[in-house]
């Protein structure tokens, strides 16, 4: 009997217990991934070297394959394979580019990470609170598992604002007014401007 | 034996009633793939099951699809060898540059009102509702797939509701965008230089002091909008922050109240937030000379923290101007270094800066009045 109580237990909190290893390795990745890209900006000299040096940590980080897809929205059933490729590849130009131009070489910020929360299935959310150059933010990361892939971030939310959500905005007004061929120019516009 | 027959009967009666009908011809469900309108194979008369895709009547479905590539794919009938696609678009092979693609077909010619919104599908109505899809009168609903977090009708994938364009009515964008042009001119030839000599005088301790003086004494804004908000509590806490600011912080100079969990992460208040937790809307977008991005709600809500700023109580007038301005010059500046912030942080890297800062200003305010 008291086996087939302890068995029960084990039945009854076997799923609760994958969620919550979940919630961690999902953590786990997230504040590893940050603390990489701490590194870097702590022995980076220049934006530069600090954009060429987050690079590499940011392409096994997020999924910019689901990011583009999601940022782009239902246009994105017209785009054609070679198209869908080169978005993608802008994309990702632009959002390194973003996620670097928020560091400032030297200046170092002070993360501290929240508990996670399992959204969804597969679908984590981590809050942190960073203070940074004397202000303070409060940055949402969204992980998931696209293609069974293990964790990627899929979306950052900065005070409320979300990338994908915001980039959504432009890129709709965009496809309306002239389709793909719109939105790919518009992104290889913004992707090859000089950094400010 | 006649036994038997009877049950044979009823169990032939049952099957009748109770047999899923076949669509009739003219009444098939469609939905749309990269192949354009497909007809959908209904499953004993149901649609797929935890779908989220959006089915349409084919008497909805426009026989000039504005996909690029609408062509109904024909299916089931197995083919010796795959007809080639028809494309809208000769594809050259070689060039890296991005092939033509027409315009959608301006049959739901978007009004420039709209552009913030997810681009319709096509003309017709959805059939098969979930959670963000809006009802349609033009066509009943069938069924509904209900779930309680659930991505929006025309989603990419399951996980897709991450995407959802911040909406807001913006019906004088014209005017907008030639305020936006107008502030840009000013915030770069008279704002950034502004911002720059006060960055160069003042160090970053002082500017900080500055900041927290003014914060300090924007004390009433925050009190008042948070019993409007029926938050005691916070009020509680904001009265508390100020003490312990405007004492141990010599004046608000420093920040002490950070030192306490509670304090450091009490959210700030205001007239506008207070407007929507009361449940009024946005209202439309408006672009306000330098001060920039609002909705009308907010607008208004300006005006209700203007009135409560402590700043504001110095009548003007004779000498009492004359420590007016000197009084409120630093809280101006340093207004204008931190909406500086928060202009490039928007509109930098921004595919359409205009939609972009409206945006980041929708959302930044709708997590504010959700707080």
């Amino acid at each position: 009997m008291k086996t087939f109580r302890l068995l029960l237990a084990l039945v009854i909190l076997l799923p609760f217990g994958k969620a919550v290893a979940s919630t961690a390795d999902a953590e786990n990745f997230l504040k590893k991934s940050v603390g990489e890209v701490v590194d870097v900006a702590k022995k980076s000299n220049n934006t530069e070297t600090l954009a060429a040096g987050v690079r590499p940590i940011l392409l096994k980080t997020i999924s910019f394959d689901a990011m583009t897809r999601r940022a782009v929205g239902p246009g994105w059933r017209q785009f054609s394979e070679p198209e869908k490729k080169e978005a993608i590849a802008l994309f990702t130009t632009l959002i390194i580019r973003t996620y670097s131009s928020k560091f400032t070489p030297g200046e170092l910020p002070d993360v501290v990470y929240k508990a996670a929360t399992e959204t969804a299935p597969g679908r984590v959310e981590v809050s942190s609170t960073t203070l940074y150059k004397g202000s303070r933010y409060e940055v949402v990361y969204r992980l998931e598992q696209p293609e069974g892939k293990g964790w990627r971030v899929t979306d950052v939310v900065i005070e409320g604002v979300s990338m994908i959500a915001n980039y959504r905005g432009q890129f709709d007004a965009q496809f309306v007014s002239g389709g793909a061929a719109a939105v790919l120019g518009s992104l290889k516009k913004s992707a090859t401007a000089p950094a400010k | 034996m006649n036994t038997r027959r009877f049950a044979f009967y009823l169990f032939g009666a049952f099957a009748a009633i109770f047999a899923p009908e076949a669509p009739a011809e003219g009444n098939r469900i469609y939905t749309y793939t990269s192949q354009g309108a497909v007809p959908v194979d209904l499953n004993k008369g149901r649609l797929p099951k935890n779908s989220y895709e959006t089915y349409y009547l084919e008497s909805a479905v426009p026989n000039q699809p504005t996909r690029p590539a609408a062509t109904p794919k024909p299916k089931a009938t197995p083919k010796p060898k795959p007809t080639p696609k028809p494309k809208a678009t000769p594809k050259p092979k070689p060039t890296p540059k991005p092939t033509p693609v027409p315009k959608p077909t301006p049959a739901p010619k978007p009004t420039k009102a709209r552009a913030a919104e997810p681009p319709a599908p096509t003309a017709p109505a959805p059939i098969v509702v979930s959670k963000k899809s809006s009802p349609a009168p033009s066509a009943p609903p069938v069924k509904s797939s209900p779930k309680p977090a659930g991505p929006p009708a025309d989603a990419l994938d399951d996980l897709d509701d991450y995407g959802d364009a911040p909406k807001i009515a913006d019906p004088i964008q014209p005017v907008n965008r030639g305020v936006f042009w107008l502030n840009h001119q000013l915030y770069t030839y008279i704002a950034r230089p502004v911002s720059k000599v006060y960055r160069t005088i003042l160090p970053k301790p002082v500017r900080t002091a500055v900041h927290n003086v003014y914060d300090n004494v924007e004390y009433p804004v925050r009190v008042v909008n948070h019993l409007l908000q029926g938050q005691p509590g916070r009020a509680d806490l904001e009265t508390r922050k100020f003490l312990i600011n405007s004492t141990a912080g010599v004046g608000g100079i420093l920040k002490v109240s950070d030192r306490f969990p509670d304090l450091a992460e009490l959210p700030a208040a205001d007239t506008g937030q207070t407007f929507a937790k009361w449940g009024i809307g946005h209202g439309p977008y408006l672009v306000l000379p330098v001060i920039g991005p609002r909705s009308a709600r907010d607008t208004v809500g300006l005006a209700g923290d203007v009135a409560l700023n402590p700043l504001t109580w110095v009548p003007i007038g004779g000498v009492a101007q004359a420590i007016s301005i000197p009084l409120s010059t630093p809280n101006t500046v340093r207004n204008v270094d931190s909406r500086l912030n928060a202009y490039d942080a928007a509109t930098e890297n921004a595919v359409d800066p205009y939609l972009s800062l409206r945006g980041s200003y929708i959302q930044y305010r709708d997590r504010a009045a959700s707080k």
